[in-house]
C-alpha cells in the first residue's frame, strides 16, 4: 500500500451518501414486506377497528375525574338517552356489563333447578352455558315451537350467531304470543344494526305488546366497545322490577357509562357508515359465493355461515388458513360442517373470495 | 438526570443528536503500529503549520506582493486604474488559489490525524483563517496607528 493509499483509507463516507444507502436498504425491506401477504383474521364477530376516539375520550375524561366515588348505580344518563332513542320509559331499560351478563342474570332470575331453556340451534354458545350455570337444562331445538312444561325461558338470537338468519318482528310477535304465560322470551339483538330486512326497532317495539318479552342489545359489536362491557335490556313496563333485578347491584362502572352516553350522542353517523359497509360487502360476498361450491345462508349479520360439501368445518377452515384467511370452525358454534367468516372491508371480502376459490378450486 | 447533561435532548430529537454521527469508512482501515501513529501525529502538526502559513500569506505577503506588481504596471503603463485593477485581480486570484491549497492541506491533515488514532471529524481551516485574520487585523491596526499613520501625532517626534 502506497503512502497516499494508506491515508485515503481514512476517507469518511459523506452523510448524504450514507443516507442514500439507508434509504435504498429501507426500500428493499419495504418491497420484501409488501411481498408477504399477512394472514387476515375473520374468525371473530366484534368490530375489527378501534372505537370512535371521541367516545374513548369521554371515558378517559371521566377516568381523570372523581373516580374515588361510586358511579351512578341507576345509570340515569345512559338510560335516559336509550329511552329517548327507543321511545320507552327509562324504567323499561336495564344497563349492564354487556348483554351477556344481563342474559346470564335473566337466566339466574328466571330459571330454577330442573327448568329448561329452549334455544334454536346452532346459536350463540353462551345460551346453553348460562342455563347450566343457573342449574337448568339447555334444550337446543331446530324450531322453537317445542316448548315443554318445564320450559321457563326461550332465547332467540336475532340475527342469529352464527347462521346470520333473521326472524322478522311479525314472527317474533307470533312466537311470543304462542308461549305459555310461564315462559319468558329473551331476544338477543347484539347484531341487530347489521340487518336490513326491516327497521332496527321492529322487534324491540314488541315489548309494549308482550309482557314477558325482553330484548337485549350490546355496545360490543357495531359500536366497537367490547372491551368496556356495555349492554342493555328493554322490557315491558310490567317487567320493570325484573329489569331492575338484572342490572348490576352497584351499577355499571363510570367509564363505561361515560362512553355509552357519548356513543349515543355522537355515534350514529359512524354506526350508519359501518352498517352500510357491512351490508354492501355482505351483498357482494353472498353474490360471489353463488358461483363457488359452497352453501351460505342469507345472512343478516356481519358474517356468513358457510358449508363446503364434502368438507368438515375444520377442514374448510384449515384450507382457508393455508391461503391466509382465518375463519371460525363451526364445531364450537354448533355445526361441525360449517365455518363462520366475518365481514370486514372490501379487502377482507376479496381475500375471502380468493381464498375460497383457491381452497376449493 | 442532571439538566445540563448533553445527552438529555429533552425529547427534541428522535434519533441521534445533530453533529454526533460517528465517522464511517468504506472499509475497516488497516491501522499501523504505535511508531507510525506517532510519526503521523508529527506529520499532522507539520501540515497544520503549513496550513497556518498559507493563511497568513493572505494577510501580508500576498497583498504586498500584488501592490508591488500593481505599482510596476502603473509605472510601465502610466495608468493608475490598470495598476489598481491588476493588484486587486491578482489578490483575488491568489486568494482563491491559496484557499484551495489550504483546503487540500486541511483535508490531508484530517486523514493523517485519523491515521494517528484520532476521530477527527472536522478540519481546522475555518478556525485558522479566522484567527490569522484576527492577528493580521491587530498587526495592521498597530502598524496603521502606531508606526505609519497618526502615530507621530499621538507621539510626536522631538
Amino acid at each position: 500500500m502506497g503512502l497516499l493509499d494508506y491515508y485515503r483509507q481514512f476517507e469518511d463516507i459523506d452523510q448524504e451518501e450514507w443516507n442514500q444507502g439507508l434509504r435504498e436498504r429501507r426500500a428493499r425491506e419495504k418491497a420484501l414486506a409488501l411481498e408477504k401477504v399477512p394472514t387476515i383474521d375473520l374468525s371473530s364477530s366484534e368490530w375489527p377497528n378501534f372505537p370512535n376516539s371521541e367516545v374513548m375520550n369521554a371515558a378517559i375524561a371521566r377516568a381523570r375525574g372523581r373516580m374515588n366515588g361510586y358511579p351512578d348505580r341507576h345509570a340515569a344518563g345512559a338510560r335516559a338517552l336509550l329511552a329517548e332513542r327507543h321511545g320507552v320509559a327509562p324504567e323499561q331499560i336495564a344497563l349492564g356489563n354487556g348483554a351477556a351478563e344481563l342474559l346470564q342474570a335473566a337466566a339466574f332470575k328466571l330459571l330454577g333447578p330442573g327448568d329448561e331453556l329452549v334455544t334454536p340451534w346452532p346459536s350463540y354458545p353462551l345460551y346453553p352455558l348460562m342455563a347450566s350455570r343457573a342449574g337448568a337444562r339447555p334444550v337446543p331445538v331446530d324450531h322453537v315451537d317445542v316448548v315443554g312444561e318445564r320450559t321457563r325461558v326461550v332465547v332467540l338470537c336475532n340475527p342469529n350467531d352464527p347462521t346470520g338468519t333473521y326472524l322478522p318482528a311479525a314472527e317474533v310477535s307470533a312466537l311470543a304470543a304462542s308461549l305459555p304465560d310461564y315462559v319468558h322470551l329473551l331476544v338477543d339483538e347484539a347484531l341487530i344494526q347489521f340487518q336490513d330486512a326491516e327497521s332496527e326497532d321492529s322487534v324491540l317495539q314488541l315489548v309494549d305488546k308482550h309482557e314477558r318479552l325482553l330484548v337485549f342489545r350490546t355496545f360490543s359489536k357495531i359500536y366497537g366497545l367490547s372491551g368496556l362491557r356495555a349492554g342493555y335490556a328493554v322490557g315491558n313496563p310490567a317487567a320493570a322490577e325484573l329489569l331492575d333485578s338484572l342490572a348490576p347491584a352497584l351499577g355499571v362502572n363510570a367509564l363505561t357509562q361515560a362512553a355509552v352516553e357519548q356513543a349515543l350522542k355522537i355515534g350514529d353517523a359512524e354506526v350508519r357508515r359501518r352498517r352500510e359497509l357491512v351490508i354492501e360487502e355482505r351483498t357482494r360476498l353472498l353474490k360471489a359465493l353463488r358461483d363457488l361450491p359452497v352453501d351460505a345462508t342469507e345472512s343478516q349479520a356481519n358474517f356468513v355461515w358457510l358449508h363446503a360439501p364434502g368438507l368438515t368445518g375444520s377442514q374448510l377452515a384449515a384450507a382457508l388458513e393455508q391461503h391466509g384467511v382465518i375463519v371460525a370452525p363451526g364445531g364450537p358454534l354448533g355445526a361441525d360442517d360449517h365455518v363462520r367468516a366475518s365481514i370486514r372491508g372490501a379487502g377482507g371480502t376479496d381475500r375471502l373470495i380468493d381464498a375460497l376459490k383457491e381452497a376449493l378450486g | 438526570m442532571a439538566r445540563n447533561d448533553p445527552t438529555d435532548t429533552g425529547g427534541l430529537f428522535v434519533g441521534r443528536r445533530p453533529g454526533t454521527a460517528p465517522l464511517r469508512y468504506r472499509g475497516t482501515p488497516a491501522t499501523a503500529g504505535a511508531p507510525r501513529r506517532t510519526a503521523d501525529r508529527v506529520f499532522a502538526g507539520f501540515l497544520l503549520v503549513i496550513e497556518t502559513l498559507l493563511c497568513l500569506t493572505l494577510f501580508g505577503p500576498q497583498p504586498i506582493g500584488w501592490l508591488w506588481v500593481g505599482s510596476q504596471v502603473n509605472y510601465q503603463s502610466d495608468s493608475v486604474t490598470l495598476g489598481i485593477v491588476t493588484a486587486f485581480a491578482g489578490m483575488l486570484a491568489t486568494l482563491m488559489i491559496t484557499l484551495g491549497l489550504a483546503r487540500r492541506v486541511d483535508h490531508m491533515w484530517r486523514l493523517v490525524r485519523r491515521a494517528a488514532g484520532y476521530e477527527q471529524k472536522s478540519g481546522m481551516l475555518e478556525r485558522i483563517f479566522v484567527i490569522s485574520a484576527g492577528i493580521a487585523a491587530l498587526g495592521f491596526v498597530f502598524w496603521f496607528l502606531i508606526i505609519a499613520g497618526p502615530g507621530p501625532e499621538l507621539s510626536p517626534r522631538q
